[in-house]
């Protein structure tokens, strides 16, 4: 369910399946090894068909990790219609980030294309 | 797919009331006896939720629910312990034990299933 | 219920028998806790049991006996001969109760059944010391049906911060979200501040809070009894916040920062500072860093559920309606029918009199009574919807009874008619649904063959056409078959076999009286009286109705009603001086008669008119009129049964749009005369029911010449 590409512009991290709290320690240890080793992370989790709590975390997780570190980590190809699901159930998706000057880079600005 | 539920009780009327409830507003039945009966069937299966009664011979309620949570496919399943209004503290106990929920008899089919949804949506 | 019940039955024997064995044997081994063990739970499962499928009298007294041994078994109480034997009679008592039930007699509840009770409650009280309070955690057990509370929506603000381990009871905390938003109108904000980076995560653990808004008429105990698995997992508050004063705009547009201090997030002083600066505060906030951007996100929720409770609010206001009786109404629309009168009368004296206030004050009136008019009409008016949805249920069980697959689609249900149109309209409807149903919609496998979906499709559309409303029954299925209708007709003698019809026509035949096309009698469309009964119905409603068809595609049946039977389209027409009204609704065109084209005719009845041969009769004749017909009178052509009948007149004088008043008892056997109206210089004039004159011309016809048409 983990796939991971090296280019020139950054490693690609693709995940696919279900990322519920079976698998969420599997997820957390190729998300910390991957952003420890890229400066640039591009996360696809296009082919994620399930998403629960903790997959919301630890995208969060990540990206704050990455921000501390003074890295990037970026949503390839936009996230599933599984995640952004789970997202507006669980209130994630806002209008703001969490870091005020860094907002923009919120993974949960979702602009509403498909409405509520 | 439907949603597997994996019932234990010793008593076969409340089994066949629990079965039928929960099989006519569409999910799959898996019936169980008692706890070691319930354990045996668990093995291997996908169970999407456990209902299982407190007393029981052989293995009871809690003791179902805590070999149960041992189980890595089990960690995070709802399950809902069947008690009676006198067992308060029984309830607790189950908590205590990783149960996720309580529903009190006697109880009516739609509170079943009320609970049922209330726990795996 | 009743198969459980008896399932419980056999179990309670099969329980009692096993406690009966139990108990005597324990009486030998009075220690043996395994004995114990399975006395205390036979009685515990019949107590579960017969509490679950109504036994409860049993359940009261194994209650009893239940603690008894629970007490036994925690080592608290000895096993003595004593407890053996009043526990062996608690059990006769049960069976008896059990037998009982099965003869089917109410049991009253036996003395010996409540002493035994008593025995043993007095038996836990002297070992307990005191009766423990036992449902102290009982009070509240989810409930699947919580009552609304009574009166306004309230505002809460819920803040609910599950355990970090709450994974581990198999707790999915999403679920309870969803539940608190099928609670009301409600804004979910997560309070993710928490989450730590991945050195530190334990991925199965729950690192976030939320803050919700919700506007609900539930109370705050149906919301507690969402989270009552988990209450001592999690730290959950719940404030009512709903603002009472009814001072609407000071709260409702509470600006953003004011949410901030009230919720304490940010200090008054503070504030002040931030507001004299002049950007957007919710920015300035974060970047100053006074206030996490997640507060402001939070209070930026509550801002906008506010908005949202208020707007939704007068969305209700607006649609706050009252009841009356229907009797009023009509009486009102009586009212404003004769209001209508007087006002052209008003109208006519004032053109005569050629006073220029008078004119002034007569058109004013009119003015005001034409609003008055539609006014009080509309109330009459109801969205045909709720006929619509009646018909779901009947298209399901009918094509199930017919194994077939036919779904209904509606469209237009917001149309609105006149009451008593969508009174009168739904048997017509109904008939006309069951024969899509029955006649039109093909068996599946047949459709299937014919490259159709198995599930056929009946359209039931409403639209608005000017002062009529279209309504529309649309099938896809087989379709009218033109061929055996005219053989069908002529073979019923309902046209002459060299008849030539066009399409339109040949369709109309299946709406005379004794003609079906099913090749079977159903009990869904019944003996081919629906379609005749139908179009009485529809007549009735001043209403016509059009069929097309096409072979294997499926037919539409159009219904063209007027919006009410209050008023109607009339052309007002004059027979030396008496006045009628013929509904607009069947009138074609008007042209004249001279006696040249009568002459031309030989004496028949008949006009050439546009090509077309036409019959028509003469009103002075039918209301036998004793004086001389004009030189040049006037036909009015109508399309009666789908047949063109020519009405011939004096003179036709114009368009009338005019309130029906009924005739009273008196004429109720006058078939020809639908109603009367009152013209503006208080004459009267009678409403024609041009389809019966028809009928009574070919019946006097039929007596006078025998069996020949027109």
């Amino acid at each position: 369910m983990f796939e991971l590409v090296e280019g020139e512009r950054g490693a690609t991290l693709t995940v696919s399946g279900e990322l519920t709290i079976q698998n969420a320690s599997v997820f957390r240890d190729a998300l910390r090894e991957w952003v420890e080793k890229s400066d640039v992370l591009h996360l696809d989790l296009g082919g994620v068909t399930d998403a629960d709590l903790t997959c919301l975390q630890l995208v969060c997780s990540a990206h704050r990790s990455m921000m501390n570190m003074k890295k990037n980590l970026n949503m390839a190809s936009g996230l599933p219609g599984s995640i952004i699901k789970t997202a507006r159930e669980a209130g994630f998706v806002r209008e703001h980030g969490c870091r005020g000057e860094e907002s923009n880079n919120c993974v949960w600005i979702i602009r509403d294309e498909v409405g509520k | 797919m439907s949603k597997v539920i994996l019932t234990a009780d010793d008593s076969a009327s409340v089994r066949q009331m629990v079965s039928f409830t929960i099989r006519d507003a569409g999910y799959e039945v898996i019936e169980a006896v008692d706890g070691r009966d319930a354990l045996a069937k668990a093995a291997g299966q996908t169970i999407h939720m456990v209902l299982t009664d407190l007393n029981m011979p052989n293995l009871d309620g809690i003791g179902l629910i805590r070999e149960l949570r041992a189980l890595p496919a089990f960690k995070f399943i709802p399950i809902i312990l069947l008690t009676t209004e006198s067992q308060a503290e029984k309830k607790m106990e189950g908590k205590a034990a990783g149960a996720t929920g309580w529903i009190v008899k006697p109880f009516k089919p739609e509170q079943l299933l009320a609970v049922i949804r209330k726990v795996i949506g | 219920m009743d198969k459980f019940r008896e399932a419980f039955r056999e179990e309670a024997h099969e329980l009692l028998a096993e406690l009966e064995t139990s108990l005597l044997e324990l009486e030998k081994e009075p220690g043996d806790e395994d004995l114990i063990g399975r006395v205390f739970r036979a009685m515990h499962t019949l107590k579960g049991s017969s509490g679950m499928f109504g036994f409860d009298d049993i359940k009261k007294l194994t209650h009893d006996i239940e603690n008894v041994y629970d007490m036994v078994r925690s080592g608290k109480m000895a096993v003595n001969s004593a407890l053996i034997d009043m526990t062996l009679r608690a059990c006769d008592e049960v069976k008896k109760m059990v037998e009982a039930e099965e003869d089917g007699e109410a049991v009253p509840e036996s003395e010996a059944a409540l002493a035994i009770s008593g025995a043993f409650r007095s038996l836990l009280e002297d070992f307990r010391g005191e009766a423990k309070p036992e449902a102290a955690h009982d009070g509240r057990v989810p409930r699947a049906d919580e009552e609304k509370k009574e009166g306004n929506a309230h505002t809460y603000r819920i803040s609910f911060r599950p355990a970090a381990d709450i994974f581990l009871s198999g707790t999915n905390p999403l679920l309870l979200l969803n539940e608190v938003r099928d609670l009301g109108l409600c804004d979910i904000v997560a309070r993710t501040e928490q989450i730590p980076s991945l050195n530190e995560i334990d991925p199965e653990a729950c690192y976030t809070g939320w803050e919700v808004m919700l506007t609900s008429e539930h109370d705050i105990n149906a919301i507690r009894d969402i989270f009552i698995f988990v209450e001592d997992q999690c730290t959950l508050d719940i404030e009512d916040i709903t603002d009472d004063s009814g001072d609407e705009e000071a709260r409702e547009d509470r600006k953003l920062g004011e949410i901030l201090v009230k919720r304490g997030d940010i200090s008054e002083p503070d504030l002040r500072k931030i507001l004299d600066s002049h950007k957007k505060i919710g920015e300035i906030l974060v970047e100053s860093g006074v206030v996490g951007a997640e507060k402001v996100e939070i209070a930026l929720a509550e801002q906008k559920h506010v908005r949202e409770v208020k707007q939704r609010k007068q969305v209700v206001e607006a649609a706050a309606s009252i009841r009356v009786p229907a009797e009023k109404l009509d009486r009102l629309v009586n009212m404003v029918g004769e209001l209508v009168t007087v006002q052209s009368r008003l109208s006519q004296i004032s053109t005569q009199r050629n006073d220029p206030l008078l004119i002034q004050v007569a058109e004013e009136v009119e003015r005001l009574m034409a609003d008055l008019r539609d006014n009080t009409m509309s109330i009459r008016m109801l969205a045909i919807g709720s006929t619509f949805s009646r018909f779901e249920r009947l298209v399901r069980d009918l094509s199930a009874e017919l194994g077939k697959d036919i779904v209904l689609k509606t469209e237009g249900a917001e149309t609105e008619l006149d009451k008593t149109v969508i009174e009168k309209l739904n048997d017509p409807l109904v008939h006309l649904i069951r024969n899509c149903i029955d006649h039109g919609i093909e068996a599946p496998a047949v459709r299937e063959a014919a490259g159709k979906p198995r599930q056929g499709t009946v359209l039931l559309a409403a639209e608005h056409a000017g002062a009529h409303v279209v309504i529309t029954i649309r099938d896809d299925g087989a379709g009218l078959d033109g061929e055996a209708i005219r053989a069908k007709a002529i073979e019923r003698g309902i046209i002459a076999p060299d008849a030539e019809l066009s399409e339109r026509e040949l369709y109309a035949l299946i709406l005379q009286p004794g003609f079906s096309t099913a090749r079977k009698v159903t009990s869904v469309s019944g003996r081919g009286v629906g379609m005749d009964v139908v179009k009485k119905g529809i007549d009735a409603l001043q209403g016509t109705i059009e069929i097309i068809s096409k072979k294997g595609k499926g037919s539409s049946i159009i219904l063209k009603l007027p919006l009410t039977l209050a008023i109607i389209d009339g052309l007002l027409v004059r027979i030396e001086e008496s006045y009628f009204i013929m509904p607009l609704s069947a009138i074609e065109e008007c042209v004249e008669l001279t006696n040249a084209d009568i002459a031309r005719a030989h004496g028949k009845c008949i006009a050439e008119i546009r090509g077309e041969i036409v019959p028509y009769l003469r009103l002075r004749d039918a209301f036998a009129f004793a004086g001389q017909r004009p030189a040049i009178e006037q036909i009015v052509t109508t399309r009666i049964n789908g047949g063109r009948v020519g009405f011939v007149v004096d003179q036709v004088i114009g368009g009338h749009q005019t309130v029906i008043k009924s005739m009273g008892q008196m004429c109720k056997d006058i078939k020809t005369v639908s109603g009367a109206t009152i013209l503006g210089d208080g004459t009267v004039a009678l409403i024609l029911d041009l389809p019966k004159i028809v009928e009574q011309a070919e019946r006097e016809e039929a007596v006078g010449r025998n069996n020949s048409r027109y």
